[in-house]
Formats: C-alpha cells, sequence, structure tokens
C-alpha cells in the first residue's frame, strides 16, 4: 500500500497508508485534485494537532475495509439508534476534550461515521440522565430563574410516562 | 506548505473563529493563575462563581497533544492566538516543554514545569503513573483552597459544554440522537440547551420517527405563509378567526367554521386557526420578553445566522415551549415540531386508550338532509365527504360544516361504491349501482359526464380508479378494466381494446365495427381511435360474485365470494397470483403494493404477503361477516374493521411489551416475529341514536364516558337509547373496570358478545369506513353517517392535526 505523509497543526509528520487516509474525505478530495502524491511533500492537516491526528488515524486504520455507508434517506424515518460498535466504544472512552477534538476533527476530515460515533457518544453522555446531571457532565451553569425552571418542567411533564 | 492560502482551511476556521478563541481565552489568560487561586481561597465553593474567570471553559481548540499539562491554556492569550491561526512555522519550539522564553517567568502564571519531568512520555504507563504520583503529592503538599482552585482549573478539561462549544449543527447531531424524554431534560440545562433542544427540526426527526403521518405540503405552505409578505395576512387572519371562533363555533371538533366561504367554493384560507397562542397561557420567561405582542408572535425572518455559540448564549432566552404551534427556531420563525410531536403522541394515546367524540352526518338540527335508506358506501378527502345509499342519491357533505352540499341523482337502484376525487386536476366522482350502470360525474358542479350502461350483467359492487384505468366488479363474477384515456393505435392498451371488441365484451362497440380500429393493408394506421372508457380488460377467474377490488398501480387484487383473492397484472390481463385461506366468501380487500388486508364472512381479518402469498396474520374477533378494513396509522400498525356483527373494532400490532410494533423486524415470510400480535384496543359502536346537542355541548364530558368504553354503554349513561337496545350489550363490563378490561389481549371467550335478539338482527351491520391520523367514518343500515374524532376536543390536537 502506497504510504503518504499528513503534516499536523504542530508540524509532525505522521506516516499513514493512502487507503487509511483517504477514510477522510477531505483528504481523499485533495489527492483527487492534487494527483499522485505518494511522493513528495505532507498534506498539511492545518487544524488537527499530532495528538488528534494519531488518534484519527488510529479509527481509520481499524475501519479501513468498512463497506460504503448505505445513503441515509431511510434513516430520516427511522428511530436513531445511539448504538455503537464495541471497538468504537472503547476507542471514544478518552477524556472531553479528546472527545471534543476527535469530533472536530472528524468534521474537519470529512470523516462521517467517525463524526456520526462521535456524537453517539456525546448523545449517550445525555441520555437517561436529569438535567441537574446532565449540567454536571458538561459543566453548565444553570441561568434559568427558579421560575423559568418550574414553568418548563411543568412543561416537560407530558412526557414523564415513557 | 503552509496553510496560508489554502481554501480547505477556511472551512476549519469558519467553524472555530479566531474572535471565538480571543472570546473564551482572554478571560482566562489575562486573569492568571494568582488571582484566580485567590479568588476561589475568598470562597471555597468549589463551583465557579457566576462571572468568575473560570466560568468559561478553556478553549480545548488551543491544546496540544498531550492532555492535563499545567500551564497549558494560561499562557499568553496572543501568542496562542497567533500560534493557532498561522500553524507553527518554526520547530516544536510552542510546545511548552521545549519553549524557553528569553528572560525568567515574572509572575505566576509563567511558572513552567522542569523540562525533565514533561519529557517523561506519556506513552509509558511506568513513567506515566510516576508523574502521576508526583502530582498528586504536589497536590496534596497544598493548602485545602489552593486545591480546590485546582480542581475548578480542571473542570474545563474534564467537563466541557459540547453543545454550546461545538458548531450548531453538530450540537444539533448530537442532540438529534436523544429521546423526547431526555432531550427535553437537556432542554433545562441551560437557556443555550434549551434553544438547540427545542430546534424545530430536531422534532420534526422524532415526529417522522414514529412512523407518524407528516402533511408535508401542508407544513410547507403554513411556514411559507409566515414568512415576509404572508405576515400582514396572518394578522388579518388571527382577527378573522378570533372573531368565528368565539362566536360561531359550535361543532364537535372545534374546527372553526368555514361553512361561508366553502358553500360559495372560495377556498378557506390555510392560516385559518393558526394563531392559537393567544389560547394558550402567556408565554414563559416574560421577564426576559417585552409582553407578546405582534413582533413576538410573529417575529420578522431575519435573525442573524448562528454561526457563533456564544452570541447565542447571550441573546435573550426564546420562549420555546411547547404550548404553542409556533416558535421562533434558531433561524427563522417555524412550526413548532415540539408542540406537533406532543399532540400527535396524545392523539396516538386517545386511539389506544378509546378516548373520542362522536358525532353524526346530517347534523341531528338538519335531520333532512339525510339519506332516506342505508348508506352503502362513503368515502372522504380533506373537506369533503361522499355517501352512497340505498335511496339511489349520492350526497355530497362539507366534513367542517357536517352540511349537505349536493345531492346527484341518476342512478335507478342502490349506489353500492364510489370514489371521488377533488382535487382541481381530476375533479370527477365515478360510481356504481346495483342498476349495473357507472356513472361519472364532475365533483365540483355534479353534473352527469358519462354514464357506462350495463357496465357489468349484474349490480357494480366495487370499483376503483387511478389516472390511468377504472377497474370495476361485479355480480357477475367479472372485473373489469377501463381505460380513463383516449387510447390511439400503438398503445398496447389499443391492442387489448381491440380484442374486447373481438370478443364481443365491449357493449360500446359492435364487432361489426372492427375494420375501424384495425390495421388495414395499405392505410398506415386505423382510422379510429378509441374514446376514453374502453373496455380493456375482462378478468375472469373468480367462480363467484367479486365483493371487492383495490387497484394500486397497474396491479389490481380481487376479493370474492369464492374465497379466494387473486392479483391481477394489468399490462397483461392475466392473473399472477391466487391467496387462499379463507374459509368463506371474502367481503373487503386493502392493498398496497405489498401487503393485502382481506375481510370475510369466516369472520377472520388475514393479512397476506403480496410476493410469498403467505398468509401472515389472522386477526380473530369480529363475530359476524367482516364487511369492511383499511389498514394503516403509523407503521400500518393500525386495522380498523366494520361487520355485520354491528362493531367497529380497532387493532393495534404490538410487541411483547405492548408497544407498537414497528414492523421492521418481521418473521419468515414477513410474517409477524414471535411476540407480535394483533390486539383489538377498542371497539366502536355506530350508535342508534344520537340526542341532538349532545356531542356538541358536552363535548368533553361526553369523551371522558366514551373513554370508558364503547360507544353504547355510553349511551346507556347519557340518555336511555330508543329504541331500547340490549343485544349488544359488550358482556357484564362496569366501566369502572374497563382500564383493566382494555390492556388485556382479546380473547373472544371472554368478550363474547350477546347474540342478537330476535327480531332486532341485524338493525345496525356495517357497510363502509374509512380512518386517518384523527378520525373514524362509518356508513351502515342506519340512514346516518357516524364519526368519530380522537382529537376528543382538545383544542392543540385539533390544531395540530393540520400537520398529521
Amino acid at each position: 500500500m502506497a504510504p503518504m505523509k499528513l503534516l499536523s497543526s504542530d508540524n509532525v509528520e505522521i506516516e499513514v497508508e493512502k487507503e487509511v487516509a483517504e477514510r477522510s474525505v477531505l483528504i481523499k478530495n485533495m489527492l483527487e485534485d492534487v494527483g499522485d502524491t505518494t511522493v513528495g511533500a505532507p498534506i498539511p492537516i492545518p487544524n488537527v494537532n499530532e495528538g488528534v491526528l494519531r488518534k484519527v488515524i488510529e479509527w481509520c486504520e481499524h475501519h479501513r475495509n468498512d463497506p460504503p455507508q448505505p445513503a441515509d434517506e431511510d434513516s430520516d424515518s427511522r428511530k436513531k439508534s445511539t448504538d455503537i460498535e464495541e471497538w468504537d466504544q472503547k476507542f471514544m472512552q478518552v477524556d472531553q476534550e479528546m472527545l471534543f477534538e476527535i469530533i472536530l476533527a472528524a468534521n474537519y476530515l470529512d470523516i462521517k461515521p467517525l463524526l456520526d460515533v462521535g456524537c453517539k457518544t456525546v448523545a449517550n453522555m445525555i441520555k437517561g440522565k436529569s438535567p441537574e446531571e446532565i449540567r454536571k457532565t458538561f459543566n453548565i451553569q444553570n441561568d434559568f430563574t427558579p421560575e423559568e425552571e418550574d414553568q418548563i418542567r411543568r412543561e416537560n411533564e407530558w412526557a414523564e410516562d415513557r | 506548505m503552509s496553510s496560508d492560502g489554502d481554501p480547505l482551511s477556511d472551512r476549519y476556521t469558519s467553524i472555530a473563529s479566531p474572535d471565538l478563541d480571543r472570546q473564551l481565552v482572554s478571560p482566562l489568560s489575562t486573569t492568571g493563575f494568582l488571582s484566580a487561586a485567590a479568588a476561589s481561597t475568598e470562597s471555597s465553593n468549589p463551583r465557579p462563581e457566576p462571572g468568575s474567570s473560570l466560568k468559561r471553559p478553556g478553549s480545548p481548540l488551543l491544546r496540544k497533544a498531550h492532555s492535563f499539562r499545567l500551564d497549558e491554556g494560561y499562557g499568553e492569550g496572543a501568542e496562542e492566538s497567533q500560534s493557532f491561526q498561522e500553524g507553527n512555522c518554526g520547530s516544536q519550539d510552542t510546545e511548552g516543554h521545549d519553549y524557553n522564553p528569553p528572560g525568567t517567568p515574572s509572575s505566576a502564571s509563567e511558572v513552567r514545569v522542569p523540562r525533565w519531568m514533561m519529557e517523561l512520555n506519556d506513552d509509558c504507563a511506568l513513567l506515566t503513573r510516576f508523574r502521576t504520583e508526583l502530582a498528586y503529592k504536589l497536590v496534596r503538599s497544598l493548602p485545602t483552597s489552593a486545591i480546590a482552585s485546582i480542581v475548578e482549573r480542571l473542570i474545563p478539561v474534564l467537563h466541557l459544554d459540547f453543545i454550546t462549544l461545538l458548531p450548531s449543527e453538530l450540537s444539533l447531531q448530537i442532540l438529534s440522537y436523544l429521546p423526547p424524554k431526555s432531550l427535553l431534560n437537556a432542554s433545562l440545562a441551560s437557556r443555550t440547551w434549551r434553544k438547540f433542544a427545542m430546534e424545530p427540526r430536531l422534532w420534526k426527526g422524532l415526529y417522522r420517527g414514529e412512523g407518524w403521518s407528516l402533511n408535508d405540503e401542508e407544513a410547507f405552505e403554513f411556514e411559507r405563509e409566515m414568512r415576509g409578505e404572508g405576515k400582514r395576512k396572518l394578522q388579518q387572519d388571527a382577527e378573522n378567526f378570533m372573531r368565528t371562533r368565539f362566536n360561531g363555533c359550535s361543532n364537535a371538533s372545534g374546527a372553526p367554521s368555514v361553512d361561508a366561504t366553502a358553500t360559495t367554493g372560495n377556498e378557506t384560507h390555510p392560516m385559518q386557526n393558526f394563531p392559537n397562542q393567544q389560547h394558550t397561557p402567556p408565554a414563559p420567561f416574560s421577564s426576559n420578553h417585552a409582553t407578546p405582542d405582534e413582533e413576538d408572535m410573529y417575529p420578522s425572518p431575519f435573525v442573524p445566522h448562528r454561526a457563533n455559540p456564544v452570541l447565542l448564549a447571550a441573546s435573550s432566552v426564546d420562549p420555546a415551549n411547547v404550548t404553542s404551534i409556533t416558535t421562533y427556531g434558531l433561524t427563522h420563525p417555524r412550526i413548532n415540531w415540539a408542540f406537533v410531536f406532543r399532540n400527535r403522541r396524545k392523539l396516538e394515546e386517545n386511539w389506544r386508550t378509546n378516548k373520542y367524540v362522536s358525532f353524526q352526518m346530517p347534523d341531528p338540527a338538519f335531520a333532512h338532509e339525510g339519506h332516506s335508506e342505508c348508506i352503502y358506501t362513503i368515502q372522504h378527502s380533506a373537506k369533503y365527504l361522499l355517501s352512497g345509499s340505498r335511496d339511489r342519491s349520492i350526497k355530497i357533505w362539507n366534513i367542517h360544516t357536517r352540511r349537505l352540499v349536493r345531492s346527484l341523482a341518476g342512478h335507478e337502484g342502490s349506489v353500492l361504491c364510489l370514489q371521488f376525487d377533488d382535487s382541481p386536476q381530476e375533479d370527477v366522482i365515478f360510481s356504481g349501482s346495483s342498476d349495473t350502470n357507472v356513472i361519472v360525474w364532475r365533483f365540483s358542479t355534479g353534473e352527469r359526464l358519462r354514464t357506462i350502461t350495463k357496465a357489468h350483467s349484474e349490480s357494480v359492487l366495487n370499483l376503483r380508479f387511478n389516472g390511468k384505468y377504472v377497474v370495476t366488479c361485479s355480480k357477475d363474477k367479472c372485473v373489469k378494466v377501463w381505460s380513463r384515456n383516449q387510447l390511439q393505435f400503438g398503445e398496447p392498451e389499443y391492442q387489448s381494446a381491440v380484442r374486447q371488441i373481438q370478443l364481443g365484451h365491449n357493449r360500446l362497440i359492435d364487432p361489426s365495427q372492427l375494420p375501424h380500429y384495425i390495421q388495414m393493408a395499405g392505410h398506415s394506421r386505423p382510422t379510429k381511435d378509441l374514446p376514453p372508457l374502453t373496455l380493456i380488460h375482462t378478468l375472469i377467474g373468480h367462480n363467484a360474485a367479486v365483493n371487492a377490488i383495490q387497484l394500486n398501480g397497474e396491479e389490481v387484487v380481487s376479493a370474492s365470494g369464492d374465497r379466494l383473492i387473486k392479483l391481477w397484472d394489468l399490462k397483461t390481463g392475466y392473473c399472477e397470483k391466487t391467496y387462499l385461506g379463507h374459509k368463506k366468501g371474502i367481503a373487503c380487500i386493502q392493498y398496497d403494493g405489498v401487503k393485502i388486508v382481506s375481510g370475510s364472512s369466516d369472520k377472520t381479518i388475514r393479512v397476506w404477503d403480496k410476493a410469498s402469498q403467505a398468509e401472515i396474520a389472522k386477526l380473530d374477533g369480529h363475530s359476524g361477516l367482516v364487511r369492511t378494513v383499511q389498514a394503516g396509522g403509523p407503521w400500518n400498525g393500525r386495522i380498523v374493521s366494520g361487520g355485520y356483527d354491528e362493531t367497529i373494532r380497532i387493532w393495534r400490532r404490538e410487541d411483547e411489551n405492548g408497544d407498537l410494533d414497528d414492523g421492521m423486524n418481521p418473521g419468515i415470510f414477513g410474517s409477524l416475529r414471535d411476540g407480535v400480535t394483533w390486539r383489538t384496543t377498542g371497539i366502536l359502536r355506530h350508535v342508534n341514536e344520537i340526542p341532538p346537542g349532545r356531542y356538541n355541548s358536552q363535548g368533553l364530558a361526553h369523551a371522558s364516558v366514551a373513554a370508558t368504553i364503547v360507544g353504547d354503554q355510553h349511551q346507556h349513561l347519557h340518555a336511555p337509547p330508543h329504541p331500547p337496545a340490549p343485544h349488544f350489550n359488550v358482556a357484564p363490563i362496569p366501566p369502572a373496570n374497563v382500564q383493566q378490561f382494555l390492556p388485556q389481549p382479546w380473547n373472544p371467550q371472554n368478550h363474547n358478545l350477546a347474540p342478537p335478539a330476535p327480531g332486532l338482527q341485524n338493525q345496525n351491520k356495517v357497510f363502509k369506513l374509512q380512518f386517518d391520523a384523527r378520525f373514524v367514518w362509518c356508513c351502515s343500515q342506519d340512514m346516518r353517517i357516524v364519526g368519530w374524532d380522537f382529537a376528543a376536543n382538545d383544542p392543540d390536537i385539533i390544531e395540530a392535526s393540520r400537520f398529521f
């Protein structure tokens, strides 16, 4: 497999197989535009630092042979699942900051399945939690007045039974 | 290669703009370590005080590869921003541990961890442990207040507000995975979170996820009207609506009175019942909001496009709630899909718990408008209902006013079947009768356009049409297919039609006329086109009356007294498949291209898989012939059926937990998987008599009684039925026990209907029903049409139902 190099925002060159790097639609399109870059300058990834980039590449390596995602049409009319496969779950066991940066990087590099996993991971951190627990998990200041909070709680009661 | 000039980098910068970073970083970088420590010495509260410098999480965008480096995020703001924007042109100098600025640190904020310590790479577990231990010991050596301050400073590292910090489309993606309850909890976290959690797109997604029908056209129109030039009109309509609502609205559904416009043929304005906010409690957060004047209710479309979450957080709170049908949304005024979702759920719950109000047509005050004999068939659209009766007439009713619009005379026998399309493009009614004729009418005028005399040799029992075909079936055992359009030589239907002439099936064109339609030597083409309503096929195969048909594209299914269902291909006229299983003749059928639902004289309803011909499900419960059936509802998980046992049954496809089964994981041949059953959730009766006015003035009280059990029982409670009708009492179940009764799986042993008393037998056979998201309509041996409205007089459900 053809090796190529990526240059992180903090100027670290990382060698990666072309096939792996092409899990990123951004890089794939770049390569198509530029032509064969197997020899020559590394591709700069100006907004992802070395640590995050290595982590993202780790994910791409593991998912290098994944079949392309089916078109999303159907998922629109389905209940969305937050199921995450086991390997990805382990992969996402990182501190919130790293998780945050993986999501941003996946978005920037246009790696949709990774972005989905990242977003699902955050969703699972919210799911089933009380407002207080959510505030704690995400370090959120409660900026409602007690009256407002009461009002919203009352409004939300309709969903209590399920 | 530098990032300068790289167009692709723009994408990232727009997401995390330097401006944003500066806002986030500057308080931290200027405050510094000492003052922060001092602040927390004063207050031992480990949670940051509002307004303190530590309130904002440190920007994760500025973080370098190694987490938990103590001096990070607290360096000079200018340096950090610069390095972020331009990338690092030097070697690894900007990494903290290699960075040796000229001069000595002049303040505590510039304290650096000794280089050797940072070089203990965290890839090595042992050294990480060493460093961890070292840091712990160091921390423990500090006074408690200092430790608290460190903990505070670490909170932003350990706990990030993703929803506020991420680009809005990613925040929405995260929230899109949440079920309603979690989303509502999230909406209580903070004002910013509330803005996101109540975003209409999320709730629209959840709405679709439930398998609920959605009127996209109406929604589109509503939002278009809500913006820009529609604004003035909205206000006007709001005033008009208030007038009609409080002056003349007395019908059971609470729908606005539209008779004035409707009967004169004017289109009812779609915004008719828009501004229902005026009936809801005042919007919350009035402290943050001016009084809810017109500007607030119909805000101008201008809202800055949200790119910067901080901006959003700073703006005043939108009182997005679930009590009004419109919301500001994140970008522009929108349909409040949270409101629509909530009310659709209430409506579905009403279906499950039998909460409804019933009413009849004609309105008792206008009883003279009704049919004079029993009604065999009905069909309704959004606005009109048509009925065909033994009195030989067809009546057109306005659903909203429940008043007669027009009565059509022309048939010389009972009107047994009809179908209409009131769209301006079609504007047509087809009707079939025991007089063997089929009549085509113009819907809007009632004008008789065509008559196919002797369409069959016996009663026309059912008919269906689409843009291409009209299909009729008859007691004469035949199904006939007619062309809706003129046929030209060369079209395949032309050849089929000529064949029908040759066979003598076409009564309108004598076989002697054939030379006009067959290509003769020396002529390039036949001289004549074939007119609309030319017979294309006569489908022969059934051995008894064909009672019902259903047309789907170029396929027809037919149900016959010979106990068989047949599937026909209209391109060829061949029978493609036959479905066996019913023990007696079949009376009614429905087909959606995948599944066939049939009701039979064997008292069962069966569901068939079209492709495999397998019987997927058998629904037992009726105690007489099943005369009419329709499947639909969320995930096609609802069947409503009616029959000669005088009842209408509502069935629900449920999984082992009693939840609606979405049909996503079928068993073999598409059969129900284990644990999934069709359960009767309710029984409606075409009540013998509804005392005038009861369902209007006491609608809600009625609804609560209706919720307890089936029609005739609540009738007993309200007024003595006339004549006394003990003949269809449900087995002795006092209303108080009904809540226990309803969730039970249907068991005919426990709930046998008492056999009809002699003499009163077959008073009220159900002939035809139709249901949609909100209503069931039904006709029977009675002269009235009865409807059940599952909105049960709830004004919010009624308002939201325009989008169902």
